[in-house]
């Protein structure tokens, strides 16, 4: 569960980026976040991934209050979020499997342990035969695949993604978001920011969505249950 | 060795740095050496200087003259501050003024004094010495080279702050040189450590990577920057060769010397890893 109550957040002593924001996420469940460009949907997940904290309210999020920690208790948190960043931050210098494996590799676990289920995963999203290979020399749909399984491998109870579907065709996008949708139905809270309105006229029926609007504040729907078709 | 998971096997820029670290750790540890050889040669000469005297016997002291000199060297050798006493033949005379009166000039027809070096015994004073031999023989003087010696104590301390400045300044840059390259390298891995930050990698994991990695960089520039010293000083110690001219010292050295010299090797290394150290870290903590 993420509890978000009266949250303000502003870069350096610039204008409050995001105001007022206060909404809940159940455990497990799925949104979309939307708004238009600029709206500020990267500086709102850059906050649940603990990557920047709140200027002031309150984020609840497993179970602990974001701002009563220490630095030093952050790392541990971060572990139990995956993200999908925007442009990837895949590491040049390290192999496809290497990229994936690294969110298992800083907990000081040995290569043997979880080679396997490295090597699983990457058959699973499709990359099996470009374990090898260096992300240079990968699509922009197989960047973004090596992405969402290093975003994964580590079993996240909070999975996010930064318009995962932007630089791909529509296929492409589809069977990326499959992958994520697959790992909230095994209990991962997942919250994908898009504007791509394709994919939330297809999936609307099953995602709450977090819409921001221009002055930074945001409103929270459900599921459109009463798709048509 | 330290192999990681997580960086790059060559980093950028860090290519060179056993390199800049060898050369810089290889003249450091050329200016300490330097500095202790110069350091022992003048402690030899003011040590030296300290023990000589020199007793002028002046020709006016007439026929007897010879007489004279021997009582006067009679005096010296039972004095319990000499260890030593010897008048200077002719000859050195004559070597020893040649420079102001040419060769083959009628030394002999000079009225020149008859000079007597004495050496002391260790901590010996002259200043009874003194008082006895002008009481006994009027117009012999006793020189103990203050002013020489004087000149000499300033010179040797004037070399060697020089030395220990010189040497100073040397350490300072290869201290910078080295804190530089070092952050330059680890510059070029900040995606890295910012995706390590934000995939919850704690901050002494992060840190322990960078500095093994740059420890064993460290350790490779220092033991290259070691064998140019050796090279160095095998040159040197054959070029001087077994009989060295007396302002030339052959460079042996004891342990105490070895230590000082291998300081630069050991300190490069360990700075090179705290560097990588301590700016991975203040990177790490300017994220939280
Ligand atoms: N690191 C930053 N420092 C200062 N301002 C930033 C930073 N990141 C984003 N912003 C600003 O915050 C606003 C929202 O940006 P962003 O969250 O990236 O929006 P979106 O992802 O919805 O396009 C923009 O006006 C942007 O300029
Ligand atoms: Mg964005």
């Amino acid at each position: 569960m993420i509890r978000v109550k009266n949250v303000g957040l502003q870069y350096a002593d610039g204008p409050e980026i995001l105001t007022d924001l206060s909404f809940t996420l159940p455990d497990g469940s799925f949104h979309f976040l939307t708004g238009r460009s600029g709206a500020g949907k990267s500086t709102l997940l850059r906050m649940l991934y603990l990557g920047q904290r709140p200027s002031r309210g309150q984020m609840e999020m497993f179970g602990k209050d974001i701002g009563q920690l220490e630095p030093y208790e952050l790392p541990e948190l971060r572990r139990k979020i995956g993200v999908v960043f925007q442009n990837f931050r895949l590491i040049s210098h390290l192999s496809v499997f290497e990229n994936v494996a690294l969110p298992l590799a800083i907990e000081g676990r040995n290569e043997e342990d979880y080679a396997r289920n490295v090597v699983e995963l990457l058959d699973w999203v499709g990359l099996g035969d470009k374990m090898d290979q260096f992300p240079a020399l990968l699509s922009g749909g197989e960047q973004q695949q090596v992405a969402i399984a290093r975003a994964v491998v580590a079993s996240p109870q909070l999975l996010l993604a930064d318009e995962p579907t932007g630089s791909v065709d529509a296929e492409m996008g589809e069977r990326l978001l499959g992958l994520l949708i697959e790992l909230n139905r095994q209990g991962a809270t997942l919250v994908i920011a898009t504007h791509d309105t394709g994919v939330l006229a297809s999936h609307r029926h099953h995602a709450g969505e977090l819409h921001l609007d221009e002055g930074g504040r945001l409103r929270q729907f459900p599921p459109v249950r009463a798709k048509a078709g | 060795m330290f192999h990681s998971k997580i960086l790059p096997r060559q980093m950028m820029g860090a290519r060179l740095l056993p390199l800049i670290i060898a050369v810089n750790v290889y003249l450091a540890s050329l200016a300490i050496t330097g500095g202790l050889a110069l350091i022992a040669s003048t402690g030899q000469w003011s040590n030296e200087i300290e023990q000589l005297v020199t007793v002028q016997v002046p020709p006016e002291a007439g026929v007897s003259g010879d007489a004279v000199v021997k009582s006067v060297l009679g005096v010296l050798r039972e004095h319990p501050s000499v260890a030593k006493a010897r008048p200077l033949e002719l000859s050195e005379m004559e070597a020893l003024l040649s420079p102001w009166l040419g060769r083959n000039s009628a030394i002999k027809e000079l009225p020149l004094p008859q000079l007597i070096d004495v050496e002391l015994r260790q901590g010996g004073e002259i200043d009874s010495l003194r008082k006895r031999l002008e009481a006994e023989f009027p117009g012999v003087e006793i020189d103990d080279h203050r002013q020489w010696r004087g000149q000499m104590l300033a010179l040797a301390n004037t070399s060697r702050l020089l030395c220990f400045t010189i040497t100073s300044m040397i350490l300072l840059a290869a201290v910078s040189v080295i804190v530089f390259a070092t952050r330059a390298s680890l510059e070029s891995q900040g995606d890295l450590v910012a995706l390590l930050h934000m995939i919850g990698a704690h901050n002494r994991f992060v840190a322990g990577e960078f500095q093994k990695y740059f420890l064993r960089l460290g350790l490779m520039g220092a033991v290259l920057g070691l064998m140019l010293l050796a090279l160095s000083l095998v040159a040197i110690n054959i070029l001087i060769g077994d009989n060295p001219a007396p302002w030339l010292m052959r460079i042996s050295f004891g342990p105490v010397d070895y230590a000082l010299t291998a300081l630069p090797l050991l300190s490069a290394a360990l700075i090179t890893m705290l560097t990588a150290r301590f700016t991975v870290l203040r990177t790490l903590a300017a994220m939280d």
